[in-house]
């Protein structure tokens, strides 16, 4: 065996093991995983309600991989190329985590204003129902009274509602619940200012 | 002899080495000249952002069945473009392709328009129908104190909180809880107005007005043949007219009970009876709590009969009887209430009638003598706001307006 030759068969050689090593590249499982884990955390973040645009993205991006990794199993085996699965993968999961952090932030905020929103609320009701203590009784008023403690009932059983939505961290329930007892007590305050003006009485 | 043979061996060897490499390099050349005008390297994002908006403007949920297809076509071409791009040998050319994308978002951008347009007449759909159900609340809130509203206040709060909920909902672009609300507020609110509307279409009634002006004429008649008095009370007015010989000499303000507008079916109802009464009693200071009163022959054998009927159908409650002691009569001192089924008037204006008022005077009692009266231009939006809704409305749960209802 000559040099020349014994050089053809090293290289020839190397070159089969390098194309081989090349093409049996391994699928990009772990990063998969990853991916999902981040998609899953973000979701459990509350991504969904609060952050679905950077949920929708990076779940397009590994819809993305998805298709790209089919391709590349359908390839050739010695053709196969994962890197740029790899690369939308690791897009996914950047993706996922800003997609989380939002969700955080926007929640917090919900969480903070829903608190507000109730704390308003039931302070409003305080007021509505000691000035409606306070209201002027005299000709006519009997069913109007009667109206305002309506509304002061309704808005007592929508309160009670708030407690449980809050638990399940419903923030955008818990808002809307809390600004239609504002609403209600709003108008008690409102009407009883309106009688007691008529009357004569100042507001305390 | 060897080193004589191996030298040209080698250089033809060397050649063909060569010779191969430049035919495997021309064939590279080849096919990448090939591919040259070929696909782009990178899928267009333009058309996923657009897949994207339309999914974010609510596209999934407005034309379910236009997004899914277009979505489905925008991940085919993506595949497609991806099964190219890795081929040695393209099939699509570029003008195919670029075809395709701009098709794509021609039809992208159409649907975007349409979900928005749709996102946008929904919200403002959702947005008018709650604040026509608040309008119908204002309305009919105004009937307390007209006509019985026992047991429907609260839940009437109940559905303005369930409105208020919904709007707010819709401020925060959560569209798909208002649906809810705004039935849930409709099933509260629905039975009520029907009652409400039954209590008031009598105001509308052409026979029940020509039957009370056929009251009031007569009664009228009767004082200007007799040259005594008579008086005349119109509830939706308000109003009470003295006559005397057949003319007519003051009008008064009234007040009536709480459901004063409606006709009397028994007692406790706060219903003021109508029909024609005689005075069979002058009650002066010190024997009436109401400063002084004039007591009238209620119930007549008309009431009766109307009861015994009312009651043979199941619609008096408990062992209500038929009530009595109606009155016209003036003010309690420190009362809420004037009255509650009676006909009010203020002391100043009992004083001044009850030495003008004999005994067996005549008194009608009517709703109106107007065709367009108070109650009837109350009524028209209501019931054409009732009309409406029922036109667009399923019929609601059974058992849930009993369970919100008191």
């Amino acid at each position: 065996m000559n040099a020349a030759s014994t050089i053809i068969r090293t290289g020839t050689l190397a070159i089969l093991c390098g194309t081989l090593a090349w093409g049996c590249a391994e699928k990009p499982v772990q990063v998969t995983d990853q991916a999902l884990q981040a998609i899953q955390a973000a979701k459990e973040a509350g991504a969904t309600d609060y952050a679905s645009e950077d949920l929708r993205l990076a779940e397009d991006e590994y819809q993305k991989a998805q298709e790209e990794i089919t391709t590349q199993d359908q390839a050739f085996v010695l053709m196969r190329n994962y890197d740029e699965a790899n690369a939308i993968l690791a897009k996914v999961v950047t993706n996922a985590e800003q997609a989380k952090t939002k969700a955080i932030a926007n929640k917090q905020q919900a969480k903070m204003d829903a608190e507000a929103a109730v704390v308003l609320a039931k302070t409003t009701l305080a007021d509505a129902k000691n000035l409606l203590a306070q209201a002027p009784r005299g000709k006519g008023t009997q069913a109007d009274l009667q109206a305002l403690h309506g509304d002061l009932q309704a808005a007592d059983t929508t309160l009670g509602e708030i407690d449980p939505i809050m638990a399940k961290e419903d923030y955008l329930g818990v808002k809307a619940k809390a600004e239609s007892v504002l609403a209600l007590a709003t108008r008690v305050n409102e009407q009883v200012a309106h009688a007691m003006q008529k009357a004569g009485k100042v507001k305390a | 002899m060897r080193d004589q043979g191996s030298g040209p061996t080698l250089a033809k060897r060397q050649s063909c080495w060569l010779g191969a490499g430049v035919l495997f390099l021309l064939s590279a050349l080849l096919i990448l000249w090939w591919r040259a005008p070929g696909l782009p390297p990178t899928f267009p994002t333009a058309v996923e952002h657009l897949d994207r908006q339309i999914w974010l403007a609510g596209g999934a949920n407005l034309f379910p069945k236009q997004y899914a297809a277009f979505h489905q076509e925008v991940t085919d071409f993506r595949q497609h473009w991806r099964v190219e791009v890795t081929r040695w040998w393209a099939t699509w050319t570029l003008e195919e392709f670029t075809d395709t994308n701009q098709q794509l978002m021609q039809l992208g951008a159409t649907l975007l328009t349409d979900t928005e347009k749709k996102a946008l007449f929904q919200q403002n759909g959702l947005k008018d129908s709650l604040k026509a159900e608040q309008a119908q609340l204002v309305r009919l809130r105004r009937l307390n104190g007209l006509f019985d509203f026992r047991g429907k206040r609260t839940p009437l709060s109940h559905a303005e909180s369930y409105l208020a909920q919904g709007l707010s909902h819709l401020a925060q672009g959560q569209l798909d809880a208002v649906p809810h609300l705004l039935m849930q507020a409709q099933v509260v609110i629905r039975p009520i107005e029907e009652i409400l509307i039954r209590q008031m279409i009598r105001y509308s009634n052409e026979k029940k007005i020509a039957q009370w002006a056929r009251w009031v004429k007569d009664t009228i008649e009767h004082s200007r043949q007799t040259g005594g008095s008579a008086m005349v009370v119109i509830k939706a007015s308000r109003k009470l007219q003295f006559y005397q010989g057949g003319l007519l000499r003051h009008e008064y303000p009234t007040d009536l009970g709480f459901s004063g507008l409606q006709d009397k079916l028994y007692e406790g109802d706060g219903a003021t009876p109508e029909g024609l009464f005689h005075i069979v009693q002058k009650k002066h200071k010190g024997e009436t709590k109401f400063h002084k009163a004039f007591l009238l022959d209620f119930p007549t054998p008309a009431h009766q009969h109307r009861f015994s009927h009312a009651r043979a159908q199941g619609l008096i409650p408990g062992n209500r009887g038929i009530g009595g002691l109606i009155e016209i009569h003036g003010q309690r001192p420190g009362q809420r209430e004037l009255t509650n089924g009676c006909v009010a008037l203020n002391n100043a204006t009992m004083d001044t009638l009850f030495p003008l008022i004999p005994l067996n005077t005549p008194v009608v009692i009517v709703g109106t003598l107007d065709p367009i009266n108070p109650v009837s231009k109350t009524l028209e939006p209501i019931q054409q706001h009732h009309t409406q809704r029922e036109s667009v409305v399923q019929p609601s749960p059974i058992g849930l307006s009993r369970q919100v209802i008191e």
